[in-house]
């Protein structure tokens, strides 16, 4: 093996070795993309094949070829849903492996033109969507403290600063009710660089963290809370496991601090909400994070609730495109995986889709122009309005 | 990919055919579909070998059995060999495309229902279907499609028929090929061969059975319709534990030739309840020989078929372990072979079948062999049929090249000894590539009929060439 050009790869030998030993391959089944493109190109099993294909020195990338190795959201369904047999081990982590080859396909100068426009338009704009830095949180009002009078900050993140700001506003406004001062560094909030790091860049996206870290550090803050559970993510496992940058604050996610207050007596929600809804969990906050029990404890306390779960659910999540950069990368496959996991919520005869990631939400929304019969909102936007 | 003026105008035909998302040519695909079929393969893949597998010119993915026309058609003009894939899970390399022109013809992208039909108890479906997107459609409808290979989630309806599939439920249900009512393939000069779904027919052979096992050599099959059954009022299953093979054998063989009629009926020796049955069953005490047997239909009828195959398993010296651990087999059920995480040892599998006279010397044949080579094994009954049982017969390679070497060993010698016994060469998988120089000594002047047949429906001998010994 040329152990010099596969850093990334090499730590990810056992694993990928082991996933070429197996003789059916169930991850497939439980892949989004593969549900779709139904190719063996681009299911969890094919990708962990490229990788022997490197290691072993029979294929190289090339940015045609490499095209291929961003055709997965990251998810982690493989992760979970028939890997391994029980009492074996962990499952194979085939997200890791597809982002230690992007890693060396940046390195390599072999990433597709489209990946390295997005990566310049995070780099050059601090979003992925390209939109003016001094557009981000437009919406927001000036009445928040600052940095210097609380230590909690709000990290609003990409998609609530540019695209869908209504779970952000909903994130403070329950904040607010709960007698919690937050901060927010509005315009100038940096992007988390998930998705840097998601299609290889990981020098950028370390030194991004770093920038980051030091900064939040600098508002002198100790908690920070995120409403998109991509920028959850990052902080959270991403920074710290991946990247080797500590994080030396307290990180939550607004289900789980929300979740807390709700304990404490500090928040309670009185309205009756007499709407039947169901959840999709994020990936980057269920199989990414760990976090499932959260947003669905808050949605039960709503009165007059009725929840109804998905068929896939919890860690059998299926991705509706957004991780991984996918959706800035193959929009029109982000589309179909939504569209997709759009019948599957109206399947349970729900009338609100709520998630908890305004990058989710939004790309829904964006995906659903006519109407569906299904409202999409972030579970923040249904607590306001159980208030 | 496609560089040679020859190559982009075959690109630009197919795009024409199919659509441009539905052919590659891109350089890590073809990598992969070089050797995703055929699981003989992958010891020797993880050791820098990969086999015979060539990477394919294309891989196509067609929606419509018109475009499968269009595409075999010009396959046939070209003289250019297509090999059709399903779920890619034969074990014997029955996809492998073995030549850098061949063009993959993966089928997972016909997966439409196209009928079901509850009075006739039967679904139609695109070949490329897998058996999760029928389950729930069918549920709703009070049914279900009782082929249950540990594969289904992932396999292709059209890969069952095309190997000739044997599911865990087969002592009740059947065979795939049983199962099967109609067909609708595409003949490799592009004609379509459309059959009748009755029951029988007293019409000359049943066309039906010349797809059945025959590996995609004969034809592509776009569509199939299929037997559905009621979903079960009542399923129960126990397992029993015994002190020898041949007591667990018996009783198996009693309760069979008592027509108890079983869903399920498993015998499995000491290593296989160590290794695979306590395992996925979560029970470390299930270390000598078992018998699984389930029944399932109405509640009354099911209670009196668990109660009499009880009383002959007891009487055969068995345990009884419940009813509650028979529902976790079950539950477990795809647990059995879900990848171990080793990157030193692969497995690889003998299968067989023959009359019940022959099973246990057959039994104690291939096990004296694993023992002489001095692999591990384990070896079980999966099924019993009205007309003879299965064998399965596990063994274990060192991820190396020696471990290649006894694999080959294993083969070499295990085959005549099965051969020998009165046992088939292969029951549960497929020939594929890896068994084809086998086939000559089980088939005889069957494999002389066998390619007639195949000279006369594909003269170009563009469909899965190389594999079933055609």
């Amino acid at each position: 093996m040329d152990r010099l050009n596969h850093v990334y790869l090499e730590i990810h030998t056992a694993d990928i070795l082991s996933c070429n030993i197996c003789s059916f391959k169930y991850c497939r089944g439980a892949c989004p993309v593969y549900d779709i493109v139904r190719s063996e190109g681009i299911a969890p099993s094919g990708f962990n094949h490229y990788a022997l294909g490197i290691l072993k020195g029979m294929i190289h990338y090339t940015p045609s070829a490499a095209e291929q190795i961003y055709k997965c959201t990251t998810c982690g369904a493989c992760r979970t849903d028939g890997c391994v047999a029980p009492g074996f081990g962990d499952p194979i982590d085939t997200p890791r492996i597809v982002e230690a080859m992007r890693a060396e396909i940046v390195e390599q100068g072999m990433a597709p033109q489209h990946v390295r426009a997005l990566a310049q338009r995070i780099l050059e704009t601090g979003n992925p969507y390209g939109e003016p830095p001094e557009a981000r949180g437009a919406w927001l009002s000036t009445s928040l403290p600052s940095e210097k009078q609380v230590d909690i900050l709000y990290f609003m993140g990409c998609a609530a600063g540019y695209k869908y700001p209504a779970p952000a506003q909903a994130a403070l406004r329950l904040l607010e009710t709960a007698g919690v001062s937050v901060t927010i560094l509005g315009n100038r909030e940096p992007c988390c660089g998930l998705t840097l790091f998601s299609i290889g860049e990981r020098k950028k996206a370390a030194e991004l963290a770093r920038r980051n870290v030091e900064a939040l550090q600098v508002t002198g803050v100790h908690e920070v809370i995120f409403s998109d559970a991509g920028c959850y993510r990052a902080f959270k496992k991403v920074y710290p496991e991946e990247l080797k940058v500590s994080v030396p604050f307290k990180v939550y996610h607004i289900t789980e601090y929300l979740e807390r207050l709700v304990l404490e007596d500090r928040l309670t929600f009185k309205k009756k909400v007499e709407k039947k809804v169901t959840y999709h969990d994020p990936c980057n906050l269920s199989i990414q994070s760990g976090v499932y029990n959260a947003p669905r404890n808050l949605l039960g306390k709503i009165p007059g609730l009725k929840y109804i779960e998905m068929k896939k659910t919890r860690d059998k999540t299926r991705s509706v495109g957004v991780g991984g950069g996918f959706e800035f990368i193959f929009p029109e496959m982000a589309k179909e995986l939504a569209l997709k996991r759009i019948e599957e919520a109206k399947a349970t005869e729900a009338e609100i889709l709520v998630s908890a990631c305004p990058a989710v939400e939004a790309h829904l929304i964006a995906t659903t122009l006519r109407p569906t019969g299904l409202l999409i909102q972030d579970i923040t936007e249904l607590l306001v309005e159980a208030l | 990919m496609a560089g040679t003026p020859i190559e982009e105008r075959l690109y630009d035909q197919l795009i024409g055919i199919l659509g441009k998302t539905n052919v590659s040519d891109n350089d890590l695909e073809r990598f992969v579909y070089s050797g995703s079929a055929g699981v003989s393969m992958p010891p020797r893949r993880v050791i820098g070998e990969y086999g015979p597998g060539s990477p394919p010119a294309f891989i196509v993915w067609p929606e419509t059995t018109r475009q499968v026309v269009e595409l075999v058609r010009l396959a046939n003009k070209e003289k250019i060999p297509l090999v059709p894939m399903g779920g890619s899970v034969g074990l014997r390399g029955g996809s492998l495309p073995l030549s850098s022109n061949a063009i993959v013809v993966d089928i997972k992208k016909m997966h439409k229902i196209l009928d079901i039909h509850p009075d006739a108890m039967t679904i139609t479906v695109q070949a490329g279907i897998v058996r999760p997107e029928m389950d729930e459609v069918l549920a709703a409808k009070g049914f279900w499609f009782p082929h249950d290979p540990p594969s289904h989630p992932v396999s292709a309806i059209g890969g069952f028929i095309s190997t000739a599939a044997a599911g865990w439920w087969l002592p009740k249900y059947g065979y795939m090929g049983d199962l099967l009512l109609a067909l609708e393939v595409v003949l490799p000069t592009g004609q379509v061969l459309r059959t009748k779904p009755v029951m029988k027919h007293s019409v000359g052979p049943n066309l039906n059975w010349l797809f059945v096992g025959a590996a995609g050599t004969l034809g592509i099959i776009t569509e199939a319709t299929l037997k559905i059954y009621p979903l079960p009022e009542a399923r129960y299953t126990r397992v029993y534990t015994f002190d020898s093979f041949h007591k667990a054998y018996r009783a198996a063989y009693e309760i069979n030739k008592r027509d108890l009629n079983p869903y399920v009926m498993r015998v499995g020796d000491d290593g296989h309840s160590k290794v695979y049955l306590g395992r996925a069953l979560q029970t470390p005490e299930l270390t000598s020989f078992t018998l699984v047997v389930g029944f399932d239909g109405m509640k009354e009828m099911v209670e009196l078929q668990d109660r009499l195959a009880r009383e002959i398993a007891l009487r055969y010296g068995g345990k009884d372990w419940g009813l509650e651990l028979g529902q976790r087999f079950w539950d477990t059920r795809l647990s059995y072979w879900k990848q171990r995480k080793s990157t030193e040892y692969s497995t690889d599998v003998i299968t067989t079948a023959a009359t019940f006279d022959k099973i246990e010397s057959l039994y104690m044949a291939v096990r004296s062999l694993y023992d002489r080579l001095g692999v591990h094994f384990s070896i079980h009954i999966p099924h019993f049929t009205p007309k003879g049982a299965s064998l399965y017969c596990i063994f274990k390679q060192p991820v190396s090249p020696e471990g290649l070497e006894l694999n080959r060993r294993v083969w070499e010698e295990g085959i005549p000894l099965v051969l020998q016994h009165g046992g088939t060469l292969e029951h549960h998988h497929e020939i594929g590539y890896y068994l084809s120089r086998y086939v000559p000594s089980e088939l005889g002047t069957g494999l002389e009929v066998l390619r007639a047949i195949k000279k006369v429906l594909d003269p170009n001998n563009i469909l899965n060439p190389g594999k079933l010994a055609l």
